[in-house]
C-alpha cells in the first residue's frame, strides 16, 4: 500500500490545465447569464450606513408602508471609521452621521445635497438643528434625531458633591467605572482639565491629556462599545459610573436602579444625527421617502419612548411623549437645545490626532 | 512523430502551491513592509520614503504593549503545549478507533463559534457569574459582593486563549507521537533505562517536531489576537493586535498601522527561525562524537 504522503505528485499538462480553466470560466459565465433576469426583476434595497439599534422597522414604518423593501443596513462602529471606509471605496445610498463629523464627509466630497422641496416634513425640523448640515445655502444633512451623552451614575452608591466629568476619573470608584471606547474621552479630559478649546487642542495639550487618561485608566473596568456591554453590570452593581446615553439611564431606572443622568458643570454634550446622501447614489426617490419617514410623528414617539432622544421634528404633540424624557430634554422649551448645561459637539479639525491619542491611552 | 516539449508542459502542484503562497501571502506582506517605509503610497497624504514611522514606534507605548502581548502569547503557547502533551500521549497509546473517538470529543468545542465560546466564559467569570455564585453558596464569598478580579484583565484573556487553543495543540503532538517507533522505547528499556529516562531520551526527542508545531500553532495567532481582549480584556487587558486593528480602522493611520503589522510579522518570523534552528541543531548536537566513543 502506498502512503498518501509518499505517492508521486500528480502532474498536469498545459492542455489539461487550460481545458480546466476554460470549463470553469464557461461555467461561471453561464451561471451569471442564467440568473441575471431573476436579479433584474428584484428590487434593489436601499443601502444605509446605520447605527446599531436604529434598524427597527417602526422607526421608518412609513417608508415600508409605501411599498419599499426593507433597507440593507451596514452598521457603523464610529463616524470616523465610516468616513475612512467611504474614502477607501465603500458605497451606499445613505449614511446616518453625527453632526461634528459632517465636515469630514463634506470636505472629502462624499455627499450630495438634498432637494428639500422633496421632503414634505422639512419645515417641521427644529431650525437650530439644520445649520450644521448646510453649505452654500444647500442642505447636505437632514437631521433626524438629537440627544446627549453624559455621566450616568448610581446615586445609591456614588457620593456626588457636584456633577462633573471628574466622576469618570474619580479614584474612589476604581474598578467601578466604564468609559466609552471612543476618542471623545480625550475631549472629556480636556473639558475636565479646563483646556482652552477641548475640541481643538494643541499638540502639547493632547500629549498632556493622553498622559492624564493613561494614568486614570487604572480606575476603569472596561471600555464599552455597545450599550449592552455595560448596562447589565450597571444594573447588577459592578459598574457604578459610566459615560453613556439617556437610553441606558431609562433602562436602568426601569430595572429599579437609582440611576442619575448627570448634568455636568462642564455641560452635557449634545449630538445631532442626520442623513446624508452619498455620492453616486442611484436611489434618490427612496432616499427622500426614507428620510421623510424618519421625520414622522410616529417615529418621534418611538425615539422618545425607546431611546430617550429628542426628535428633529419640532411639531410633535408632546402629550404623546414620555413626560420624564420631555422634562429631561426640555422639549417643552421653545429652544430645548439652547438650555443651560448643554454644549453642542463640535467639529474636530484634527480628529485623527485625537483618535491616535486615544489609542495610545489604550496601549499604555 | 516527436512530441514538442514545452518548458511549461508539466506543472507540478507543489510548485503551483509555492507560487500561490508567494502571490497571496508573500507579496502583500512585502507591500506592507514597503508601505511602512514609505516606499509605496496608497492614500493621498501618505508620507514618502522615511524611517519616521519606525522611529516613532520604538519611542511609543506600542513597544511596551507588544512586550505584554508577547508574554501572553508565550505563556499561552507554553501552557497549551504542556497541557496538550499528556493528552496527546494518552491518545497515542490508545487503539486507533478509540483514539479517533476521543479526538472528536477534544475537537467538539470547535462546532461552535469562537465568539460564543468566549462569551460563555464571561458567564463563568463575570462579577456575579458561576464562580462567584459557587463560592457564595459555599459561604466563601459574600452573595451580594461582585467577584471582580476574574474578568477584564490579562488573567481572563490568558484563560480564554488557553481554553480556545488547547484542543488544536493536541493534534500535531498526537500526530508526532503516533509515528514514534515503539521499538526504540523498548530497546531503551531493554538496555536498562527506566520509564522516565526512556521518555526523555527517546519519546520526547522523536516527538519534538510535533511539540514545536503545537507551540507555533498557538503562539502565532495568539501573538496577534484581537477578539478575546475586546470581550474579556477590559481597560487593562488590551493586546497588540487591537492597536493594529484600530490604526487600520478608526485611527486611519495606515502607514503607522503598517509599521505595527510589519513589526508583528517580523517578530513572529524571527521566533519561527529560532525554533527551526533549534530543531536543526539539537539533533546534530546530540549525535556529536563523544570522546572515547568507538565509531564504526
Amino acid at each position: 500500500m502506498t502512503k498518501l504522503g509518499r505517492s508521486a505528485p500528480p502532474s498536469y499538462s498545459r492542455r489539461q490545465v487550460l481545458h480546466g480553466a476554460a470549463a470553469l470560466t464557461a461555467g461561471v459565465t453561464t451561471a451569471g447569464v442564467a440568473t441575471a433576469p431573476a436579479f433584474a426583476q428584484r428590487e434593489t434595497p436601499l443601502q444605509v450606513l446605520e447605527w446599531g439599534g436604529y434598524e427597527g422597522p417602526d422607526l421608518y414604518r412609513e417608508y415600508l408602508d409605501a411599498g419599499n423593501a426593507q433597507p440593507n443596513f451596514v452598521f457603523m462602529s464610529s463616524d470616523l471609521d465610516t468616513v475612512n471606509k467611504l474614502r477607501a471605496g465603500l458605497s451606499a445610498d445613505l449614511s446616518n452621521l453625527t453632526n461634528n463629523y459632517f465636515e469630514e464627509y463634506y470636505k472629502n466630497g462624499l455627499i450630495e445635497p438634498w432637494d428639500v422641496t422633496k421632503i414634505p416634513r422639512y419645515n417641521d425640523i427644529l431650525p437650530s438643528l439644520k445649520e450644521f448640515g448646510m453649505r452654500d445655502g444647500q442642505q447636505y444633512c437632514v437631521p433626524s434625531i438629537w440627544g446627549y451623552e453624559t455621566v450616568i451614575y448610581n446615586a445609591d452608591k456614588v457620593d456626588v458633591a457636584e456633577e462633573a466629568y471628574a466622576l469618570l476619573f474619580d479614584d474612589r470608584y476604581a474598578g467601578r467605572i466604564a468609559w466609552w471606547d471612543q476618542s471623545i474621552n480625550v475631549v472629556l479630559a480636556g473639558l475636565h482639565n479646563g483646556v482652552d478649546d477641548a475640541w481643538d487642542m494643541s499638540e502639547q495639550e493632547l500629549a498632556d491629556m493622553t498622559k492624564f487618561l493613561a494614568e486614570k485608566k487604572k480606575n476603569v473596568r472596561y471600555f464599552w462599545t455597545y450599550f449592552t456591554d455595560w448596562e447589565p453590570d450597571f444594573i447588577s452593581g459592578g459598574i457604578q459610573i459610566a459615560y453613556g446615553f439617556p437610553a441606558s439611564w431609562l433602562r436602568a431606572r426601569a430595572a429599579g436602579v437609582n440611576a442619575v443622568s448627570a448634568k455636568p458643570k462642564e455641560g452635557r454634550l449634545i449630538w445631532v444625527n442626520g442623513y446624508v446622501q452619498l455620492k453616486g447614489t442611484q436611489q434618490t426617490e427612496k432616499n427622500y421617502q426614507f428620510v421623510n419617514a424618519w421625520l414622522s410623528p410616529e417615529t418621534a414617539v418611538q425615539i422618545v419612548q425607546e431611546h430617550g432622544y429628542g426628535p428633529a421634528n419640532g411639531n410633535v404633540d408632546l402629550s404623546r411623549l414620555d413626560p420624564t424624557v420631555v422634562e429631561d430634554l426640555s422639549l417643552d422649551q421653545p429652544d430645548s437645545l439652547g438650555t443651560d448645561q448643554m454644549i453642542m459637539r463640535k467639529y474636530l479639525p484634527n480628529a485623527r490626532a485625537y483618535s491616535r491619542a486615544w489609542d495610545r491611552v489604550k496601549a499604555s | 512523430m516527436t512530441a514538442r516539449i514545452s518548458p511549461f508542459s508539466k506543472i507540478s502542484p507543489a510548485w503551483a502551491t509555492v507560487l500561490f503562497s508567494c502571490l497571496v501571502f508573500g507579496l502583500p506582506l512585502l507591500l506592507l513592509a514597503a508601505y511602512s517605509l514609505g516606499l509605496v503610497q496608497i492614500l493621498n497624504g501618505d508620507p514618502g520614503p522615511s524611517l519616521a514611522g519606525w522611529q516613532e514606534f520604538f519611542a511609543s507605548p506600542y513597544l511596551g504593549l507588544y512586550m505584554r502581548s508577547l508574554r501572553v502569547a508565550l505563556f499561552t503557547a507554553i501552557v497549551c503545549t504542556l497541557f496538550a502533551y499528556p493528552v496527546a500521549y494518552y491518545l497515542a497509546a490508545q487503539p486507533e478507533e478509540r483514539a479517533q473517538k476521543l479526538l472528536i470529543l477534544i475537537l467538539l468545542p470547535f462546532v461552535t463559534s469562537f465568539l460564543l465560546r468566549v462569551l460563555s466564559w464571561r458567564v463563568i467569570l463575570s462579577d456575579f457569574g458561576v464562580i462567584q455564585s459557587f463560592a457564595a453558596s459555599l459561604g466563601l464569598w459574600p452573595a451580594d459582593e461582585p467577584m471582580m478580579a476574574l474578568l477584564y484583565n490579562y488573567f481572563a484573556v490568558t484563560i480564554i486563549l488557553v481554553y480556545a487553543w488547547l484542543p488544536l495543540a493536541v493534534l500535531p503532538i498526537y500526530a508526532s507521537l503516533s509515528l514514534t517507533d515503539v521499538r526504540l522505547v523498548e530497546a531503551a528499556v531493554d538496555h536498562g533505562a527506566n520509564r522516565w529516562t526512556a521518555f526523555f531520551t527517546v519519546t520526547l526527542p522523536t516527538s519534538a517536531p510535533g511539540v514545536a508545531a503545537a507551540f507555533i500553532l498557538v503562539f502565532v495567532p495568539v501573538n496577534g489576537e484581537y477578539v478575546a481582549p475586546i470581550l474579556v480584556g477590559g481597560a487593562n487587558g488590551v493586546l497588540f493586535g487591537n492597536s493594529v486593528a484600530n490604526m487600520f480602522g478608526e485611527g486611519f493611520d495606515w502607514s503607522f498601522a503598517a509599521v505595527l503589522a510589519s513589526f508583528l510579522f517580523l517578530s513572529v518570523i524571527s521566533l519561527l527561525a529560532i525554533i527551526a534552528f533549534a530543531l536543526w541543531i539539537v539533533p546534530k548536537w546530540r549525535q556529536r562524537p563523544v570522546p572515547g566513543m568507538v565509531t564504526a
